[in-house]
């Protein structure tokens, strides 16, 4: 069908080859089951240095909590820009694998009402229309009201935290997670497409008279908790994927059939790469110039969140992982699988997967650019011209490979890619 | 972001879950199919034409000499082309998806009130914008939706605001784009057409094109807003909710499907051996409508009314049915549920 910027290829017709018996690898090639395995690895591997880069982040807020400074509030945004690098690469995991995706929500919700968290500008905060919690502000009150319910918040705890997100039934009720912690290190961007991040000053974590904004005690305790309750879930999530568990999704995953992991592994690549990545977080912001839908509004560092998206998808597929202390990671991979089969496809996919990275590559070096950095909020100014082809390229990159992700679906015999048929009794 | 939003936010991009798996079960030569749907759906399409360059003639008359007979022809003649395109909005492949065609023409959904604010950049502004300004500007400000606002919204209900020459240049602006579009629509239609009529695919495309629709109005244009899928009822999430006709929207784009679907799933149907499905399906289909046109226009202000809310309770569970039948039917040709990579929080 024509037109380059169709976000939907996936739903076309899946060239249907018969349903590959797994027999049908020869020993000298890698088995459907060794490269599920090894997928199980690269999550163990990816989530375990988010869960590392997390830590760090963690030691590092408590070090801007213990003396507020300008040193140590750019060395905990620092600490969160680093720690993006190893999750972002983990949400190709997210899509396809239910452990993951009912569970990410508390940690990289998005976009977000902030004013539930923090005070806000008066005359430059929209919130989601009818959404009764986007002023809560819970730094500044001990007790809120939500949809005729009456909250005690006066102690900010990473379980208190949990329950508040999505309060009221509203998705923008965003309470935990990177998105937060990011709010509280940067505060909101009031600079619309021009240059220039959140500016929250160090001194919102001060005591005494010298406190801004009022509340810091508060503040200090939220960014302490959510802070807390990220580096647990995250422990939770790496234990899920352990080896040598009884009772853990990686023990679950391994136990069905392979083709149900290699169902798992392209549903993810694909969602991840088109419905997520292409759609909501690139097309949706470029065509209606909207700053609220840029993935790292506060601190501009939605180049890298996108770059290190893409990095995940083609890690899946090429079943390397370079991990946060330099090593690599490499074993049994989809391509080698795919290669087995029809080596022309794998080698198109493979070339797309660079193609991809390269169209993210420019884009990060424009945002990077020490000289004039073109961020990606300046990116989709309306009028200009060279941002928007910069997304755009990414974009059509982006639906490119998912194209041949669904032809590898086909010729690996993985028809059915939904992860459960929605309701469909067909 | 968890499940819940995967459907909320599905529409913007009009994705669909249906793909076409297996050998399909109707003949190779849908063709027949693919002829009556192309001249169908282009004549929505030349309807929706039609009535861009009516509400754009509407618009500069109000503007050269405001008077409350021209302002009540203006929302009429707004409503006429909002409706046209409801009838033809199932059509998600072709023409419609070159520069986000369908989001030019209604930004929806719109939670953060992007329509809002890049309107009121333009009432702000020191000169009004031309069409070629508003072409170039966001998918917000140059649909039905930004019209909606100068017409309905509460920072327009001062007398004259809509007749001040910053508000009447916008309203000029956006409604010549508009009627640009609907042109445009038409006219690529026709020219798309030996390549759909030729092209094997488009048959399941079209197909799932039309019971997708039916999942989107049972789900986020009715269970969203009305506070049926997990999440309170919220207004704000209707469509058209400033001028409270979303019933009316959704009976156009029931309307719609009667003109513009059945002619081609018919002969489909037939050519498979269902013939009564067809029946059942178009009348589900016709008594569907005839109860949305029955209905009180809006919905939000229904909310809040046993009565009028039991009214949509009702259409919510008719156009139920409806989607139901549509399964079968999907079941019938041989699409099932599959590849979606649609998620996107």
């Amino acid at each position: 069908m024509p037109t380059p910027f169709v976000l939907r290829p996936l739903r076309r017709a899946i060239a249907l080859t018969a349903l590959l018996p797994l027999s049908a690898f020869a020993s000298d090639d890698v088995t459907p089951e060794q490269v599920v395995t090894h997928y199980a690895d690269l999550a163990h591997a990816t989530f375990q240095d988010a869960l590392t880069a997390a830590r760090t982040l963690d030691a590092r807020i408590d070090d801007l909590l213990a003396a507020p400074g300008d040193e140590t509030l750019a060395a905990a945004r620092q600490a969160w820009i680093q720690a993006r690098v190893p999750y972002q690469q983990s949400e190709a995991f997210r899509f396809g694998n239910p452990v993951v995706d009912d569970w990410e929500g508390q940690l990289n919700a998005w976009p977000l009402d902030e004013g539930l968290i923090d005070y806000v500008a008066a005359d430059d905060y929209q919130h989601e229309l009818g959404n009764a919690g986007a002023t809560a502000n819970l730094v500044a009150n001990t007790s809120i009201q939500i949809g005729g319910e009456t909250l005690d918040v006066s102690e900010l705890t990473p379980e208190l935290l949990a329950d508040l997100n999505e309060i009221g039934g509203s998705e923008a009720n965003v309470a935990t997670g990177y998105h937060a912690i990011e709010f509280l290190l940067w505060g909101q961007d009031r600079h619309g497409f021009e240059a220039g991040n959140g500016e929250r000053p160090a001194s919102d974590y001060l005591s005494g008279d010298d406190c801004t904004h009022g509340h810091c005690d508060r503040r200090g305790a939220y960014l302490d908790a959510v802070s807390d309750l990220l580096v647990s879930d995250l422990e939770w999530m790496v234990a899920q994927w352990a080896p040598n568990e009884d009772d853990n999704y990686r023990q679950a995953l391994l136990a069905e059939p392979a083709s149900e992991g290699l169902r798992r592994m392209l549903f993810g690549m694909g969602s991840l790469s088109l419905g997520e990545l292409a759609g909501e977080r690139m097309k949706v912001a470029l065509a209606a110039n909207s700053v609220e839908d840029e993935h790292d509004c506060f601190s501009d560092n939605t180049h890298n969140s996108h770059y290190y998206d893409a990095q995940g998808v083609q890690n899946v597929y090429s079943g390397e992982y370079r991990r946060l202390d330099g090593s690599t990671l490499s074993g049994p991979s989809l391509s080698a699988l795919l290669a087995a089969e029809d080596p022309e496809l794998d080698a198109t996919l493979s070339s797309q997967l660079e193609a991809t990275m390269a169209e993210l590559g420019e884009l990060k070096r424009a945002a990077e650019d020490k000289a004039s950095p073109m961020t990606f909020d300046m990116m989709i100014a309306p009028g200009n011209e060279d941002g928007a082809a910069l997304i755009n390229d990414a974009i059509l990159a982006l639906v490119t490979q998912t194209g041949s992700i669904e032809k590898a679906a086909g010729t690996l015999g993985v028809t059915q890619l939904q992860p459960d048929d929605a309701g469909h009794d067909f | 972001m968890s499940h819940r939003s995967l459907l909320q936010r599905l529409g913007r991009l009009g994705l669909a879950a249906l793909t076409l798996a297996g050998t399909p079960l109707f003949a190779d030569d849908s063709a027949d199919a693919r002829a009556r749907w192309h001249q169908s759906i282009g004549d929505r399409y030349a309807l929706l034409a039609e009535a861009g360059e009516q509400l754009e003639a509407s618009a500069h008359a109000y503007c050269d000499a405001p008077d409350a007979e021209r302002r009540a022809r203006l929302e009429e003649d707004w409503l006429d082309a909002y409706q046209a395109w409801q009838a033809v909005r199932f059509v998600d492949f072709g023409p419609i998806e070159q520069q986000s065609r369908a989001w030019q023409l209604q930004f929806w959904p719109d939670s953060k009130n992007l329509v809002g604010r890049k309107v009121q950049l333009w009432l702000n502004a020191e000169a009004p914008p031309s069409i070629e300004t508003i072409a170039d500007d966001s998918v917000a400000v140059q649909g039905f939706p930004a019209l909606e606002y100068l017409l309905f919204d509460e920072h327009m209900a001062t007398p004259g605001a809509l007749a001040a020459p910053q508000a009447c240049g916008l309203l000029q602006a956006v409604s010549g784009h508009l009627a640009d579009t609907g042109a445009a629509l038409a006219r690529d239609w026709q020219a798309f057409g030996d390549h759909y009529r030729q092209t094997e695919s488009y048959t399941a495309a079209t197909v799932q094109a039309g019971l997708q629709t039916l999942e989107s109005l049972e789900d986020k244009r009715l269970a969203e807003p009305l506070g049926l899928a997990g999440s309170p009822a919220n207004g704000y999430r209707a469509e058209a909710w400033r001028s409270a006709r979303s019933v009316r929207l959704i009976e156009s784009s029931l309307a719609g499907l009667q003109d513009s679907f059945l002619p081609g799933l018919r002969p489909l149907l037939a050519e498979a051996g269902q013939t009564e499905l067809a029946d059942d399906f178009a009348a589900a289909l016709d008594e569907t409508r005839r109860r949305a046109a029955d209905m009180a226009p809006g919905l939000a202000p229904s909310l809040d009314d046993p009565e009028a809310f039991s009214d949509l309770q009702g259409l919510y569970v008719k156009i139920g049915q409806l989607s139901w039948l549509g399964r079968q039917i999907a079941g019938t040709l041989g699409l099932v549920s599959g590849f979606n990579a649609s998620d996107g929080d």
